[in-house]
């Protein structure tokens, strides 16, 4: 019988295996740490709160195809779609551009960043724009911070993911809370965008892994609550599991070309966030395919 | 630098999926490393062993991580595994399952100590712990190895 440190040693030669996105992975790495050092250094010594809201619009399945609702218990198309939200309040004045929901709540600031829209929150009540009109709406918003370690280790930043149906279609808000002073604008976009990026760059990493069955890519988009494992769908697709650093989704394509996403992280199953956050990633995903 | 990733990424990472139990986190562990010495490469690059120091960013990242995630941890450690390598034989999955049932700490003294082959002292040093923490945790490391897998546990050097 072969000895411990044999045995050890042979399973350690068979896991190893370089990481998936190679040496490029460490480069963009390095660059979003340096990122979120600049960040941190801008934030030092100062004192109100900083927000800032990343607004991107969803990408709506094509006309005419509908995609395969895979056999995971639970699951859900993104048509499903939260109810339109009550027109934002009014009287509450920003200074800059308008925002996305005409002059009110978000609209304090507007500036075009690599296509994300940036705009402050309420200076006067510190709310978030989009559905949180009334007291109770506002604190239900409030708590739905979505806390990410990593960005919490480094800047103590916080991400925020909301649905709004807006003047276009439905959107979705990114917001990065800086609970830490004076973050600019540009230092807490970029600690949101490092957030989207790193997410989207895993999804399209995925999703260029293996491609779509359909010619040109994916012919519409659903999501679905965490699967158990991985698997076949009642149509054929086929369940990659990914377990990230931070958050965990899979994803599976049906035979059109149907792609549907689903978290993977089981902490979240449950809030409201979740649905929010897997939306944004599929934003995310579409707009780093944009690029 | 990039000479040093062909080199040494496939191979930290093999070390710390054993010693972490999951191939996702090994990757971000060792991809973390690897990101953190970029900037200092112009100074790590003069050491004698640089890759000594990656092995020892990754694996106190993993084992951070290992120790803050808490519940996160345990849900996920009940999670389904990603198979991202050939399907290894029956004794390796015993094996492997028996090494993953010790706590972090005692994993790690196993791997760096029987994998890697340094000297109790030298895992003392890698881990921030004493020798005879060290001592300990491979002791009973063994001893619980020996128990699932009925392998003759070795002594210490």
């Amino acid at each position: 019988m072969p000895d411990l440190t044999e045995l050890l040693t042979d399973s350690a030669a068979r896991h190893a295996v370089a990481p998936r996105g190679g040496f490029a992975d460490v480069e963009q790495r390095a660059s979003r740490n340096r990122k979120r050092k600049a960040a941190l250094v801008a934030v030092l010594g100062s004192g109100a709160a900083a927000v800032v809201v990343l607004v991107a619009s969803t990408v709506a399945p094509r006309a005419g195809v509908q995609p395969d609702q895979p056999s995971i218990p639970g699951s859900e198309s993104s048509a499903q779609q939260p109810p339109p939200c009550p027109p934002p309040p009014r009287g509450v004045q920003g200074a800059g551009e308008p925002g996305p929901y005409g002059s009110g709540l978000g609209s304090a600031v507007a500036a075009e960043l690599d296509g994300w829209r940036v705009s402050a929150p309420d200076p006067r009540t510190g709310d978030f724009p989009g559905c949180a009109s009334s007291g109770e709406e506002r604190a239900k918003a409030r708590a739905v911070h979505y806390p990410l370690a990593d960005y919490d280790a480094v800047v103590g930043g916080r991400v925020q993911v909301e649905t709004q149906a807006g003047p276009s279609g439905p959107t979705i808000q990114l917001t990065t809370a800086r609970y830490t002073p004076s973050l600019t604008e540009d230092d807490a976009a970029a600690v949101a965008r490092g957030f989207l990026d790193q997410q989207a760059e895993e999804l399209r990493q995925m999703i260029a892994q293996n491609p779509s069955p359909a010619p040109g890519g994916p012919t519409a988009v659903s999501v679905a609550t965490a699967p158990e494992s991985e698997g076949k769908t009642a149509s054929g697709g086929h369940w990659w599991i990914y377990r990230g650093q931070q958050n965990k989704f899979g994803f599976a394509w049906t035979p059109n070309g149907a792609l549907t996403v689903a978290r993977m992280d089981p902490d979240l199953q449950t809030d409201e966030a979740t649905r929010w956050l897997r939306d944004a990633l599929l934003a995310a995903a579409e707009f780093q395919a944009s690029r | 630098m990039a000479s040093l990733y062909a080199a040494s990424a496939g191979r930290l990472t093999g070390l710390l999926t054993l010693m972490g139990g999951d191939r996702a986190e090994a990757e971000d562990a060792v991809q973390d490393a690897f990101a953190a010495l970029l900037p200092r490469w112009d100074h790590v690059r003069r050491y004698d062993d640089p890759e000594a120091w990656l092995r020892q960013v990754a694996v106190r990242r993993l084992l951070n991580r290992k120790r803050h995630l808490g519940r996160r941890q345990r849900i996920l450690g009940a999670a389904p595994r990603a198979e991202l390598v050939p399907e290894p034989g029956a004794d390796r999955v015993d094996l492997e399952a028996a090494l993953w049932a010790l706590p972090p700490q005692q994993r790690a003294a196993v791997v760096l100590h029987h994998v890697l082959g340094l000297p109790v002292d030298a895992v003392a040093a890698e881990l921030h712990v004493a020798v005879g923490t060290v001592k300990s945790r491979l002791s009973r490391g063994r001893a619980s190895l020996a128990a699932h897998l009925r392998v003759e546990a070795e002594h210490d050097a």
